[in-house]
């Protein structure tokens, strides 16, 4: 699933089809939207930047991609 | 590809021949660190040199009890790069951070933020406090928090227990690893306007 990435444990580098997981999981609790749909309306520009779940799973977008 | 450090970004130079030592010795203090107060994995989306990675912990929101203020949640994603200053010399460059507190049932109460351009907002550090002057739009003008700093706060003045194995060690572990911080970064403030 998940490869240790330091001696440290409990330090895990995700692939980009576990990170997509993890952040779809997220999108959808948070957002109430996939993270296709997260993606997407960030793109168009159409997301609530007041809204810290936004702000929070933007700066996750690095794990999908 | 070599990467000078530049303004939009904070340097965190320790020490690292390569870029895994790099990104090594930057994440084993981190986690260990997050280890006083929780059991939680420390995932991470790595990249080639230069590239954005990013961190996250396992469990969003993590949920913590304080002494002083109840159930909390707190939330954590941070973006850095590595960087290589001269050859076989490479260190981690932060990009962003985001460390939010919020209460039990999830309401913010204090949010630690840095998330320069390309990301939306402003480009200086700063805090969002729910309840402070202006609510929780306001951006209230910080120097560079690290994490270490943000878990002494949780530990010493809300009250959250640090884990058994760390009882009587997560002082000096934060210690070790905030002094990395502030040995080596190269800036720690910069207000409005200074971008």
């Amino acid at each position: 699933m998940v490869n240790a990435i330091t001696s440290e444990p409990g330090v895990f580098a995700l692939t980009q089809e576990e990170g997509r997981a993890m952040l779809d999981e997220r999108t959808r609790r948070m957002l109430g939207m996939s993270l296709e749909q997260f993606e997407a309306a960030y793109a168009a520009g159409t997301l609530d930047m007041d809204d810290p779940d936004v702000l929070h799973l933007i700066m996750l977008l690095p794990f999908a991609r | 590809m070599t990467q000078t450090c530049s303004t939009s970004s904070c340097c965190f130079p320790l020490p690292g021949r390569t870029p895994a030592q790099a990104r090594h010795a930057f994440l084993e203090p981190l986690h260990r660190s997050l280890s006083c107060v929780t059991a939680a994995r420390l995932l991470a989306r790595t990249g080639r040199p230069g590239e954005v990675e990013t961190l996250a912990l396992s469990e969003d929101p993590l949920r913590l009890r304080s002494a002083t203020a109840g159930s909390l949640r707190f939330m954590l994603a941070h973006r850095f790069r590595l960087v290589e200053d001269v050859p076989s010399a490479w260190h981690v460059s932060t990009l962003a951070y985001d460390y939010r507190l919020s209460d039990g049932d999830g309401r913010e109460l204090i949010s630690w933020h840095w998330h320069p351009a390309p990301l939306p907002g402003p480009e200086f550090p700063h805090l969002h406090v729910a309840s402070g002057p202006g609510g929780r739009h306001a951006h209230i003008p910080t120097g560079r928090v690290s994490i270490e700093s943000v878990l002494r706060f949780l530990l010493n003045d809300l009250g959250v227990p640090a884990r058994r194995e760390h009882a009587h060690d997560w002082d000096q572990i934060l210690n070790e690893a905030e002094r990395a911080f502030a040995e080596h970064r190269r800036w720690h403030a910069r207000g409005p306007g200074e971008g």
